[in-house]
């Protein structure tokens, strides 16, 4: 009889077995597209004040504003408009641009900065590989071309 | 063949041929319904306010000799309107000669104001009081129907159509509308040369610093690469008027031709106005150059010095006549051209006129000024079209009532040969056709 117990035991702890439920989702992963949080274009006089902040380290002048601003207003095609005015301050003697010289004893350091300071993130895998080999392929490449593409960019243009 | 393969291939075929017919071999897109009765149209917004009592019916004698025929005997100088013009830029012909004048024009709706004078021969609609001065307007602009409706060609190369005015303020709103389906996608190119060929646009723009070319080519390399990374992209509207790259490059060499004309003695310094020179006349100038360097097809300009005639009858008077001289030089550098010449036609209308009853002030010289505030006599205006004698009526002169401020805009889409590609009901005139051959 004992045995008899034992074995309907064992046959009832094998015989009903609870099926697992499985459930399937999917992982939330973000994708840190640049731009994706800068939807706002910046304002003429915002554009100009900051371009003039980055290149100069100082505040833009109130009657410098106002001149850029006529200009600004004074033809249609604003790109051609910020262009000419990024242009313009790289020209000026009191610019503040790296050297070749700089920038090629620690490219990698320039590249963070340009990012940083531009941009105000990390350079991407992908973009710090780009830029390091377009210095490195081309050693007429000077920082003030490297700022006038950063500070003429559709990223540049928004917040 | 198998039968899915006859299928697709026979639905690509169908849809080839029902595409192919628009790509013609202009590179349109889509075809202008109308024809083309000239290929050029320059519309003068002979503004500021201007009464027919001293523009074509000559109560202060012919202040406008180069453009109208004498109504009774030329010019007669004034105490203060006395000043000895440069010679008549077009000799012994007026340019009335070359078209039709309309002596009975009329702005018969809405505010008298000279933007809303503007909005409406812009548009081609009156507008009421809710205009707002510091939006573009509501209804799309000329240059936006002439850039929609005449193909794929027009629409990307934004140097076929410019509007030049003579001051800011609202004005360089003028160039594309708010309305859907248009806007700055379809705008002109806009300048405003007084302001931008200045000792401040200089300081701002005049000194670009330039790269050599391979500079040049990285530089567009990495901000394409910069672009090409990032997820937000600039739109016509966010950025003004967009121009193709070429045409950017194109237009900064403009820019500093113009720099470089002034800093050199502005070309305008030979005309020989020395210190009578005034906005209106260096308006005309750069019109000229840009009718030169671009040779679009569609330009609209505006003067507005006459408006001095709030305070100074004799001012209004003297810039009457010197606008009358400039406008006579436009059109002899049209018919120099090589482009232009004799495919151009120029249209001077003003965008309303002034108060039959003066104001309280009066001038140095004790005449009286003028208001514009709605009167009929504000409403009273002229419209001169003029052009080659195969398209435009020579020597017509239309005194009665006939035309209106909204008539400009299907006038000059049915010279560009799109009129009717414009959808219906956004345009209330109608085409000036008795100005047309």
């Amino acid at each position: 009889m004992r045995y008899l117990y034992i074995i309907l035991l064992l046959i009832m702890s094998f015989s009903c077995k609870k099926d697992k439920k499985y459930v399937y989702q999917v992982q939330e992963v973000f994708v840190d597209q640049p731009g994706a949080e800068k939807p706002n274009v910046k304002k003429s006089t915002e554009y100009i004040s900051i371009a003039y902040s980055d290149i100069f380290q100082k505040s833009i002048p109130s009657e410098l504003l106002d001149e850029l601003t006529q200009g600004y207003v004074a033809f249609a095609d604003v790109t051609i408009i910020e262009d000419l005015i990024v242009r313009n301050f790289l020209n000026d003697n009191d610019a503040i641009v790296p050297t070749d010289s700089q920038m090629r004893a620690d490219v990698p350091t320039f590249i963070k900065a340009c990012y940083n300071q531009f941009f105000g993130r990390e350079a991407s895998g992908q973009e710090a590989w780009f830029l390091q080999k377009l210095i490195d392929e081309n050693t007429g490449l000077t920082p003030d071309v490297i700022y006038y593409s950063f500070l003429t960019s559709n990223e540049y243009r928004q917040f | 063949m198998k039968r899915r393969d006859f299928i697709k291939k026979a639905g690509l075929a169908s849809a080839a041929a029902f595409v192919a017919p628009y790509i013609l071999p202009s590179g349109r897109l889509f075809a202008r319904t109308g024809t083309r009765k000239v290929n050029h149209v320059v519309f003068c917004l002979f503004a500021g306010g201007i009464r027919n009592i001293e523009s074509v019916n000559q109560g202060e004698s012919n202040l406008m000799v180069n453009m109208l025929n004498d109504v009774s005997g030329g010019f007669t100088p004034q105490t203060g309107i006395d000043q000895i013009l440069p010679a008549s830029p077009i000799g012994s012909s007026r340019l009335q000669d070359f078209g039709t004048l309309y002596k009975e024009f009329r702005f018969k709706e809405g505010s008298t104001g000279h933007y809303s004078g503007h909005v409406t021969a812009m548009t081609g609609r009156y507008h009421d009081s809710s205009l707002n001065l510091r939006a573009n307007p509501p209804y799309p602009t000329i240059f936006e129907y002439y850039r929609k409706h005449n193909g794929a060609n027009i629409t990307e190369d934004a140097t076929k159509s410019w509007w030049i005015s003579d001051s800011l303020g609202p004005y360089p709103l003028l160039n594309y509308s708010t309305y859907p389906g248009y806007g700055a996608e379809y705008g002109a190119n806009y300048i405003q040369a007084t302001s931008l060929i200045s000792n401040e646009g200089y300081n701002a723009i005049g000194l670009p610093k330039t790269f050599d070319s391979t500079n040049d080519k990285l530089a567009s390399e990495l901000k394409g690469f910069c672009d090409g990374t990032f997820g937000n992209q600039f739109n016509a509207g966010q950025s003004g008027v967009i121009n193709t790259p070429e045409n950017k490059e194109v237009i900064k060499g403009f820019i500093d031709e113009l720099f470089q004309d002034a800093i050199s003695g502005a070309g305008y310094n030979s005309w020989g106005f020395g210190g009578e020179m005034n906005s209106d006349l260096q308006n005309i100038y750069y019109a000229e150059q840009v009718l030169k360097k671009f040779q679009p097809e569609l330009t609209v300009l505006n003067l507005q010095d006459v408006d001095v005639c709030h305070s100074d009858f004799t001012g209004y008077c003297n810039n009457l006549r010197k606008a009358d001289w400039g406008v006579a030089h436009l059109w002899n550098t049209i018919q120099s051209t090589p482009g232009l010449a004799n495919d151009t036609v120029l249209i001077c209308v003003p965008e309303h006129g002034r108060n039959i009853s003066p104001n309280t002030l009066l001038d140095a010289y004790g005449r009286p000024a003028f208001d514009h505030t709605n009167d009929n006599t504000s409403r009273e205006i002229f419209s001169l079209i003029c052009g080659p004698s195969g398209v435009i009526n020579q020597r017509k002169v239309v005194t009665d009532i006939e035309g209106e401020s909204i008539d400009i805009v299907p006038t000059i889409a049915n010279l560009l040969g799109f009129d009717t590609d414009i959808p219906s009901g956004l345009v209330q005139g109608n085409v000036l056709n008795s100005a047309m051959v």
